[in-house]
Formats: structure tokens, sequence, C-alpha cells
């Protein structure tokens, strides 16, 4: 085989993947551009959590520990408290509530076994995931950063439809 | 035990066991395994939670085997499809009324309830219809209650009344609404948890422990009771470095005393990590000045100097502290200067007695099953509750003959076969009569009783096959006590026990560690420098004058009188931080150990004294390592002799220290002075007739159960509060008068 | 012959940041001019400890670990993890679950052949495929991240089934995944197979016998690739297998080109076993009746004390698994993933261990690039596809 047939075939070869190349162009955008554009998400993504409250504003959160039993990582610390005073002027649903409540970001691993192991579906996964943070110790955060009331969404994020397509995403809806 | 064995066939495996056995017994400890509630070994039958139901060849029904005892050529079947139906109904009947509280309720992760339906449950729930529904409410300022969640087993109700002879606890109302509560819904017994111990689920409640954690974030560490002399086993709960609560499960711990507590034991735990513990070494630079926060090198300088210049050291120990520490003063007595004097701090001194000991001491486990017990004198059910739990059973349960021999009425002079009610302080002259006859009708006299009294205790005491112990209180002096030591010597024909009832947790501890001893008072007054480790008593602070002193160094936990009068406070470890042993009144040396780091600066007490005598240039052999300084205490003491830590591992079987036996001892001349102290008593005398009130010693507020806000309550009268839904400590000020509203919120924001 | 040429051999350190080395992987080349004398693989950077940390997880929580073994295919590692619990529970999984686990495992397995196909394109010098691989991952991370909540970490599968069923529009999802993915197989063939440049990169280079292939124990593709036909699928089938219709693609040539036409032919067939699944994706409970394993029913656990009690004591002590020993091989897009695992009877692993395929593939690399040429080492380390995740564990 000749050196200048090799060139050829060679060449033949880049030019046919410089075609499929060149032809994604007139086509429409697959990246994006995040973060002047939000992302989105699925329904059951696993962000942030959120500490829920009912329908009176109560933390529904009983501190029964369960969810830093199942936790992997043991990223979860709480400090369970009495508060035998009646409901109207508890902080809590029961008249067991958590004091502290404390999830490490720095541990946590986001695989949502105590979401599933919570009784009393107080605490979700929500769908901030822009924890980065400067400082190491704020990877703490505390009930204040969790409860729903008090957590400051993201706007960095869009939540798919279960009607959408999966690339849905990446066109224009 | 010579018992008759018998052959058993269970599940088609054939078992000799011995006859007349519970057959519940015998299934599970050949590893069958069925599930009980009301059954709990040692308490009266009760066969009223189905759970245990086996077949038996030839019995028409199924059987609860708990109340089945083992008969020869029984055939029993444990498990078949007929079994399980029956045990899954009866779960179905628990749950049906359960309230689903798992997540709140403090009892979830180590519930019997959980366990027992987890194992043998896939109950189908057919019951839809809303459930009762009551608000968990508070029986007593540490007991809390969920009517709601009982299953009626009564286990809390018969340890109530067999074990504490209190009946405070009792099931009410009839049928399906049967609840367990107490008359008054107010709880007046001695608070002891019990109950709360026993409890399968979630009914009873730790007032002390509410909401705090859960059993699987704890460690639990095995130590001792730092209380009474009894020398429980007990498991401490802790977490991050704090004691959450004490308990005495039998998963975790089998010491002697099973799953008693007291409540000092069970529930005054909060000094450990109270606030006002003193955080650095203090240093009074100058007298009449103020107690400086200092590092751990300046103080000991400080002090090492100050008992240098000194012209005579003295060093006072407390029966509080573990052998270590006593040893270890002993040693800084003998070894850091010539002539330094030392003591023990106790109510009771016990040197007499041990110089005369004549018969093994008794354990807890002989008292149990003794034949005849004779208590002379002590206040067992306040001061030792563990001996008047295992002596009401024994009267109980097992038949004994109980003499009892005191100048003030008790619970357990209900239970008496024979109670002599003596007149106050007159104690003594029962000893005397024991040890010499002639003397007995003097003493009768003495004591305000008939001599027949005294002839029939003699009887029932010559009459006895099986065990018979004596015990005696604090209020027999050193020759009564010598006298008293001597008693099995005069009976060797039979199986006599002693069983002092000594002060505090290692009062019979540091008497062994502290041979030759002297007076607290004779050392306070003879030395310039003085070391104590622990508090003197308020007699002894008294009598003391230690702000005259050129010097007082002392180790403590709290500012307490004496601390505040000292030169230089050490901090010091409390039984929750430090490893160490106490020697209990069975002569059991059992294990302290560390559950939490020391808090703030404290160190353990032998530290601190072998740091200030290394400054002072003598070298122990040991400076951090406890069971070096066991060794040392092995090497240096008879009793102890080859015992390591290692060997006292095990607290199912405790170890016992060999305390030197003098028979035939010469205590003629003991029993003459005791009877010139006898005659000189009065001869008439007003008798106490009133019975103390339950609780009186045991919920005192001391330097150490004051840190337990619900003593306060207690010891203030335990007032009822107007809505039993709300903790009492919201609405009452720790002196007993009810809050302000204005006060109980601020309390509870 | 080594000695004599030992003036002009230079050893150099490839790695452990080399681009091309697929994470923290070293290799020591010793070199002569620019062919490869020897070839010593260094591991153990990325070793985080995993099969120890097992020890002291419950059961359940041992899925999450899995995980992040292998990073690419962490369906695969969950499959092979909860089957070997499974086994030792002796407990039955609904059709509904094996199904759906067939199902995930293969677009898992799609998703990782595109990540080494667009890696080991990109190690030889194209740079597109790699986008274009991606897009397609992308595709099937959000179709994982659908179901699970998690997009390389989903911890999907457990022990007894699935964490959750499919969220609802998942079918049409798959289906129009398929639909668009044979276009773009077209693409790769084009770009890739088609390139003259590629095949001479490729074909010839890092060879390895049957035999050899077979002494190393190497698995997967690297096997197949090698003339060996042997995919546990087939031949030790598990979760269904044995009923899915699909081939097992086998190459003769026993270089980097054989490995790579395994890996393509395999995304045809995979596409076909998705396909298939989801023809007989049937309404059913994805939960195994164990209920002293699986978590009960939320909506039963909220009304009823029975299901709060096991819910509860589930997630506080985790379950017992009876003592004993099994080793659960799987089929992962590597090769052969085999989990053995201890059990005292006790709700902890007395020990799991893992045989990754990875870390066998890998051993048989200075076999294959003794004698190449330096530049050729990166297209065999690409051609081996592996994870040094599941390499250092």
């Amino acid at each position: 085989m000749s050196v200048i047939s090799e060139v050829l075939r060679s060449a033949k070869a880049v030019i046919s993947g410089m075609k499929t190349t060149i032809s994604q162009i007139p086509k429409e955008k697959w990246t994006v551009q995040y973060p002047d554009v939000p992302v989105t998400v699925q329904p059951r993504y696993r962000g942030q959590h959120l500490l829920h409250v009912d329908e009176m504003g109560k933390e529904k959160c009983v501190a029964c520990y369960l969810c830093a039993a199942a936790c992997p990582s043991d990223c979860i610390y709480i400090e369970a408290e009495d508060d035998p005073r009646p409901y109207e002027d508890r902080i809590g649903r029961d008249e067991r509530y958590a004091k502290v409540y404390n999830i490490d970001y720095g541990r946590c691993i986001f695989c949502g076994y105590c979401v599933e192991a919570c009784p009393k579906d107080a605490i979700t996964h929500g769908y901030n995931f822009e924890l980065s943070v400067y400082n190491r110790a704020d990877l703490l955060k505390t009930k204040d950063d969790l409860l729903i009331t008090k957590q400051k969404q993201s706007d960095k994020y869009r939540v798919a439809l279960s009607s959408e397509d999966v690339d849905s995403e990446f066109k224009e809806v | 035990m010579a018992e008759e064995l018998i052959k058993v066939t269970i599940d088609g495996q054939e078992f000799e066991v011995e006859k007349g056995r519970p057959l519940i017994d015998v299934i599970n400890e050949k590893g069958f395994g069925v599930p009980s509630f009301c059954y709990y070994a040692d308490l009266e039958l009760q066969a009223s939670c189905r759970m245990c139901l086996v077949r038996i060849e030839k019995m028409p029904k199924l059987q609860a085997s708990c109340v089945i005892r083992c008969t020869d050529g029984m055939e029993v079947t444990t498990k078949s499809e007929e079994i399980e139906k029956a045990q899954r109904a009866m779960g179905e009947f628990l749950l049906a009324n359960h309230p689903l509280d798992c997540p709140v309720c403090d009892r979830g992760g180590e519930c019997e309830l959980q366990e027992v339906i987890f194992d043998w449950g896939d109950v189908e729930e057919r019951f839809d219809e809303p459930k009762n529904a009551h608000p968990e409410k508070f029986l007593s300022p540490i007991v809390a209650n969920d009517q709601q969640r009982c299953i009626l087993c009564k286990r809390c109700t018969r340890v109530c009344h067999e074990w504490m002879g209190e009946d405070a606890i009792e099931a009410g109302n009839r049928g399906s609404n049967t609840v367990i509560g107490t008359y008054g819904g107010w709880l007046n017994c001695s608070q002891c948890g019990n109950c709360i111990e026993v409890c399968p689920t979630g009914t009873l409640l730790d007032g002390v422990y509410r909401h705090e954690t859960r059993p699987w974030e704890l460690d639990q560490t095995i130590t001792t009771c730092t209380y009474c002399s009894d020398g429980c086993q007990l498991s401490v709960g802790s977490r991050a470095d704090e004691v959450h609560r004490i308990v005495a499960r039998d998963r975790y711990v089998n010491g002697i005393n099973g799953e008693f507590l007291c409540i000092k034991g069970r529930f005054a735990h909060g000094f450990v990590n109270h606030g006002d513990r003193i955080k650095t070494p203090l240093i009074r630079y100058k007298k009449g000045g103020k107690l400086i926060p200092s590092t751990w090198d300046d103080a000991i300088a400080f002090a090492a100097e100050r008992i240098k210049e000194s012209k005579k050291a003295g060093v006072v120990a407390t029966s509080r502290l573990t052998n270590e520490t006593v040893h270890t003063l002993k040693r800084f007595a003998d070894e850091c200067r010539d002539g330094t004097s030392y003591a023990v701090s106790d109510t009771y001194d016990l040197a007499p007695f041990f110089e005369n000991l004549s018969a093994p001491l008794c354990t807890h486990k002989e008292i149990r099953f003794a034949e005849t017990i004779v208590v002379i004198g002590g206040d067992v059910d306040e001061e030792q509750p563990l001996t008047a739990k295992q002596i009401r059973q024994a009267v109980r349960n097992g038949g004994a003959n109980l003499i009892l021999v005191n100048d003030t009425p008790s619970r357990l002079s209900h239970q008496a076969s024979q109670f002599i009610h003596v007149n106050p302080g007159t104690v003594e002259a029962f000893v005397l009569a024991l040890a010499d006859p002639s003397a007995a009708d003097m003493a009768a006299a003495k004591m305000g009783i008939g001599r027949a009294e005294i002839d029939k205790a003699r009887e029932t005491a010559n009459a006895t096959k099986g065990d018979l112990i004596i015990m005696f209180g604090k209020e027999l002096g050193a020759e009564a006590q010598a006298v008293a030591a001597n008693l099995p010597s005069r009976h060797e024909n039979r199986n006599v026990k002693l069983h002092p009832l000594a002060g505090y947790c290692n009062s019979v501890g540091a008497s062994d560690m502290m041979p030759g001893r002297k007076p607290v008072a004779d050392v306070v007054a003879g030395s310039d420098a003085l070391l104590i480790a622990g508090s003197l008593s308020d007699e002894e602070f008294a009598a003391a004058d230690l702000a005259s002193k050129p010097f007082v160094a002392v180790q403590e936990l709290f500012l307490t009188d004496t601390a505040a009068a000292a030169d230089v406070v050490f901090p010091a470890a409390s039984f929750a931080e430090s490893d160490g042993t106490y020697t209990n009144n069975d002569g059991f040396v059992q294990r302290v150990r560390r559950a939490i780091d020391p808090v703030h600066q404290a160190k353990p007490d032998w530290m601190i004294t072998s740091l200030l005598a290394s400054e002072l240039g003598a070298d122990f052999g040991y400076s951090f390592s406890a069971s070096a300084v066991f060794r040392s205490i092995a090497e240096s003491h008879e009793a102890y002799e080859g015992l390591r830590y290692p060997d006292l591992k095990d607290e199912t079987r405790p170890v016992r220290v060999k305390h030197k036996l003098v028979s035939g001892a010469d205590v003629s001349g003991a029993v003459a002075s005791l009877r010139d102290r006898v005659s000189q008593f009065p001869d008439a005398a007003d008798k106490i007739t009133e019975e103390p009130r339950v609780g009186h010693k045991l919920h005192r507020v001391t330097t150490m159960t004051g840190k337990t806000p619900q003593f306060h309550l207690l010891a203030n009268g335990n007032p009822k509060p107007d809505d039993l839904l709300v903790s009492p400590l919201f609405q009452f000020n720790p002196d007993g008068s009810p809050k302000k509203e204005e006060e109980s919120e601020v309390a509870a924001g | 012959m080594m000695d004599e040429s030992l003036d002009s051999q230079m050893t150099i350190s490839m790695g452990p940041q080399h681009p091309s080395t697929h994470g923290v992987l070293r290799l020591e080349l010793v070199l002569d001019g620019e062919v490869v004398v020897k070839a010593k693989p260094d591991i153990g950077y990325l070793h985080t400890g995993m099969e120890k940390l097992f020890e002291y997880k419950k059961y359940q929580q041992g899925i999450v670990i899995t995980d992040r073994m292998d990073y690419l295919n962490p369906l695969g590692n969950n499959l092979a993890y909860v089957m070997a619990a499974e086994k030792l529970l002796q407990i039955e999984i609904p059709p509904r679950a094996q199904i759906i686990r067939v199902l995930m495992c293969e677009l898992q397995r799609i998703a990782s052949h595109m990540v080494w196909l667009g890696t080991h394109a990109l190690d030889i010098g194209a740079m597109s495929p790699f986008f274009f691989c991606f897009r397609q991952r992308e595709k099937i991370l959000n179709l994982i991240e659908a179901a699970s909540g998690g997009r390389m970490t989903p911890s999907y599968f457990r022990i007894g089934g699935l964490m959750m069923d499919l969220p609802a529009g998942f079918e049409r999802r798959v289906k129009q995944f398929l639909e668009d993915f044979p276009a773009a197989m077209d693409q790769f063939e084009t770009l890739v197979s088609g390139n003259t440049i590629w095949q001479s990169r490729t074909k010839e280079i890092g060879y390895i016998s049957k035999e050899d292939a077979i002494d190393w124990g190497l698995t997967g593709p690297c096997l197949r690739g090698s003339g060996v036909e042997l995919d546990l699928r087939r031949h030790n089938p598990y979760t269904g297998y044995e009923t899915y219709d699909f081939e097992i693609p086998v190459e003769n040539d026993g270089d980097v080109w054989a490995r790579f036409r395994v890996r393509m032919r395999e995304l045809y067939e995979s596409a076909k076993i998705v396909r298939q699944a989801l023809e007989r994706l049937k309404p059913g409970p994805t939960k195994a009746d164990a209920p002293k394993v699986v978590l009960p029913d939320r909506d039963d656990m909220r009304k009823h004390m029975d299901s709060l009690i096991h819910h509860f004591l589930i997630v506080a002590e985790g379950f017992n698994v009876p003592e004993g020993e099994v080793y659960m091989p799987i089929e992962a897009s590597k090769g052969e993933l085999g989990v053995y695992m201890k059990s005292n009877g006790g709700p902890k692993p007395e020990r799991v261990h893992f045989r990754g395929p990875s870390f066998v593939n890998l051993s048989a690399l200075p076999d294959m690039s003794e004698g190449e040429l330096i530049a050729d080492v990166v297209a065999i380390i690409g051609s081996l596809d592996i994870v040094l995740g599941e390499i250092d564990r």
C-alpha cells in the first residue's frame, strides 16, 4: 500500500467524520447554559434535605432517630427534647421534637435512606444542589438551614414534569 | 443442687432437666424460644399474656408454658401452625389498641413488644376503628405513663409488690378499660423506677431521661453504682461524653442485682455533667483571699510546696472513693513524708468488725435463699435497697423467717415474722443478749421488750437448718461490732453468715485499704497540712475548722463546704469518668469503668494524688494506668492478693476478696464493756411508733442527688400538680411551691 | 537481549495523573526507544477501604458503597450485591422487579459503554465521539435519575426488590430513547468504526491469545474479543436473563479492534434486551414478600401498628441474614463482577469481597503491551475499559 493511497484513505475518513461533525451545527443545541439557564432535575432528584412542617407550621419531626440510624455515612446528628406545652405553643407537632437537627453535608452521600426511614414524612430531599461553600465548617447545616419555611430555594433548577421527555432539558419547552 | 433429673421432649429432642422447673425456662434455655411478656423469672406467675403457648401431648388445649412445671416424659411442641395462629391472634389483640407511637415513644428500639411482634408477629390487622386515645401523663416527677401502650402484663405491679413491698402501682378499672395506674393518680412511693425497668412496652417511662435520645445511640458501659454499699451493677448510657441515663437491664448487665436498682442508682446521675462541676484547679494564694482558677502544673507545685513546708501532714480519704484512690492516698501518707497520719471519713467505721470476723460475708444471692434473717438496727429499706429487696423476696417467695430488731418501724417490719421493737438507741443490747445469755434479762429490760421475745428469736435461730444471716446497721458501736462479728463462732454447727450494712459504696474497700487509720478528728487536729479527697461530713466539717489550718488541699467534684475552705482545690473525676474498683458489703470487688472522658479538666482522684506525690519526690510506679494501681493493691493487701483487672471482667461472676477470718477469738473483753454500756442505757423510754415516710433517706437532697432537679421536688413532699400532662418540673419551684404563670413560661421558653 | 539494549532503556512513569489512564492508574514503563519493554501497573491511589467498610454497615446500607466502586456501572454493582444478600436470605423477587432490574442494568451497560467509547476515542485522538457518546449517556442518566433520584449513585436496587416502582411515563421515555439510539449508533459507526485512522490505531495492537486470555482470567468483552464465548447472562443466568433473546458477540482477533467490535455489537444487543424487557413490563409488586427484610408499604406503616414496628426495627436494627457464605457473579459491563459475602447471622456482613473485572483485566495489561509502541499503550488501556474505583476499592 503506497503512502499516497493511505493518505487519501485517511483523508476520506477525516472528511466523512467532519461531515458528521459539521452536520451537527445547524441542529438544536444540546448544551445547557447553566448557570444562566436553570437545569432540569427529575422529580425524584435527591438534593439538599427539607424538613417539613404541618398545616399549622409545626415541625413534623419527632426526633425518632430513625434517619440517623438508617444513614450509611452517619451524617445526621439529632438531640431530642421533650416539649410538654399544649399543641398551640409547641415547636413541633408532637410532644417530642428535635432541639438540634444537623446534617453534615461534608459526609452526606444523598442516598435517600433517611427519607425512606422517616415514619412521619418529616424529611425529604429537596432540589437544591448548589452546596459548595468556601469554608468547610459551613457544610454543617442546622435545622434553620433545613426547615422548609426557612430554606432558600435556588432558582437554578426546574423540576421536570413526568410527562416530559427525558431529554427535554435540551429542548425548548 | 441435688434435684431429680427427668426427661422432657421438646420438638422431638430429648433433654434431661431438673424436675419442677418452669417449662418456659427450659424451652428458652435449650434454644427453642417462645415469646412471653408477663413471665418474669423470680416473680409470681401471672399467665396473662398468652404468648408462651405450647402444645403438650395428652393435654386438650394449648398450654401457657410459664405456668407448667416439667414432669417426666412430657412431650412439648413449640412450633406448629396452630401455635403460630394463636400467637398471631394474641399479637393482633395486643396491637388492636396500641397507638402508632413508636417514633415518639422512648422505649422504641428496646421494646419487648416490638421485638416479639417482629419475631412472632406478621399480624394481619383487622381493627380499623379509631383507637382509645389518652395523652402521655406523669405519675410522679420521674415516672411518665402512657396507659394506652399497656399490654397488661402486670410486671410492674408484681415488682412493686414483691420487690419493693409498696403496692404503689396497680391495675384499675375492668375489662377492656383496665389501665395501670395508682390511687389518686400520683405516686408517693420510693420512686425506685423498677416498674419502668421491667415494663416491656412504653407504658411506664423514665421521666428524667425523657425524650432524650435512642438506645442505639448510647454507649453502654457496665459499672458499679456509686451510692450505697450494695454495689449494684448498672449500665451507664452515654453519648458524646454526656451521661444520659442509667439502667440495669439484664440484656446488658447481669450482676448481683439483676434488673433491680433504686431511685438513686437509676436517676441521680445528673451530677456527672452538671454545670457546677469544678472546671479547673483552684488556688487560694493568700489566706482570706479568693479561690482563683489555675493550671494543673501550678496547683500541683503550689500544693507540694506547702506540704513540704508543713510540720506534720495528714490525709483524709472518704468511703465513696475507689479502692485505687484510697490505696494511693495511703501510699501518699506512708511514702511522701514520715509521720503523716491518715483517716477515712465514713459514717460507720467497720474496723472492729473486720478484726474479729469469724465467718464469711454473705452474698445477696444467699440472702434471697436464706432460711432465717436477723436484721439488727440499720434502715435497710432506705439505705440498702437491694438488700431490702432480697430480704423481702426471701420472706415472700422463699418463706424465710425475718427477725427485725429496730427502734423504728419500717416497711420491712410489716413482713417480719418477728419484729422486736426496742426503745430508741438500745439496739446494741440485742447483740449483748445474743452473745451473753446471762445478760439477756437486763438487755430485755433496757430494750423495753419481754424476755420471751429474745428466747423466741434464739429458738428460731437454733431451729434454722439453712443459712442464718445476721445483718447489723450503724447503731452498733465498736464493742457490739466485735461481738457481732464473733457470733458465728458460737454456732459452729450452723451456716451463720454476716452482712454489715455499711454506709457508702466503698466503705468496706476503704476499710481494707487503710488499715491502722485514725479517727478523722485526730488527723485533722494533728496536722497542719491536709490532703482531703472528697468532702468531710457536716459534723466532721463543723468540728474541723479547716479555715484555721495553714494548708488544706481538696480533691472534689463540686465546691462543697470542705472544698470552699481549701487552699487548693483539684477537680476530680466522678465514677463515670474513671476506672477503678469498689468493694461492696458482700466482699465482692467490682469494677468501676470509665463511661465518658473526664469533664472539663478533671482527673481521676488517684491520679491527682500520685501527681502530687511525684512532685514531692515519691515514685509509686504508676501514673496513668488504673490497672497498675490495682496491681499495687494486690501486692500490698493480703485480701486482694493475686487479683488483676482481667479477673474482674465478668460482672455475672463477681470476685470475693479474702477477708481474714478469726475463729475463736476472745471477745470477752468486748462483751464486758458492751454489758457496761448497755447497763447505762435508760430504763424506760418512749418507743417510736410512727413509721417514717417512704423515701425519707432515699429522697434526701445531697451534693450528688441534688443535681437532679426531680430530687428537690421529692424531698419537698412530692406535690401533685394540677396538670398531669406537663412535667412537674415546669409547674413547681424546686422547693415545692407552685410556679407563677409568667415564671413557668420563662422556664418553658 | 534485554541486557544488550539496557543502555538505551528508559523508565518512565505514566500517571497517576495522566488523562488517558482513566483515573489514577500509574504505569511504570520501561522503554527501549518507543517500544515498551516492560509495563507494570501500580495501583492503590484510590484505595478507600470499601470492603472493610461493608463489615460496619447493615446489609441495606452496603448498597450505597457499591455505587462508588465501578461508578460507571453502579446499577450492576447494586445488582450483584443485593443478589448475594438475597441468595443468603433465600428471597424470591417478584417478576416486575426482575424485569426492571434487567431493564435498568442494560441501560446502565449502554451508559457505561458510552463512556468507554467516548474516552477510548478521545485517548486515541478523536475528539467528537466523546461529545456524542456523552449525549447518549446523559439521556440514560436522566432515565436513571427519574427512577431513583440519583444520577451516578442511584442505589436503586434494594435487598428484596427496588427502592420504588418506576415513575409514571418512564416506559414512554425509554421507548423514545430506543428510537433515537440506532441513529446514534450509526453515527458512531461512521465516526469511529469506519475511520481508517481508528482502524490502523487499533488493529493488531495489544494482542492476547485465547489461551492467555483464559489464563489471565479475563472476562467480559476482553475475553470475548479473544474468541472465547463466555457471558454469564447466558452461561450462568440470573434475574431471568435466560428468557431474553440476545446474541453474544465474539471476535477472534484478540486485539484492541476485536475488543472494540465486541463492545460495539454489545450495545445493539443491550438495546435489544431493553426493548424486550419493556414489552414484558406488567403491573405488579416490586418488593418481595419478605416482611422481615423489606420495609413495609408506607401507607400501611402510617396506619398499622404491626407495619410500623417492622419499619422501625428494620430501619433501626437491620435484618439478620442467615449464617453462610455465597458467591454471586454477574456479567457487568466490564466482565464478571462477583460478590463473595459471608454472614455470621447478624445484621452486618462478616466479610464482603468483590471480584472486580477491571482489576483482573488490568493484570493482563503488561502481557498485551510489552513489545508495543508507547503510543499504543493508551489504546490498550482504553480497550480494557477499566475503572479505578473498582480496582482499588
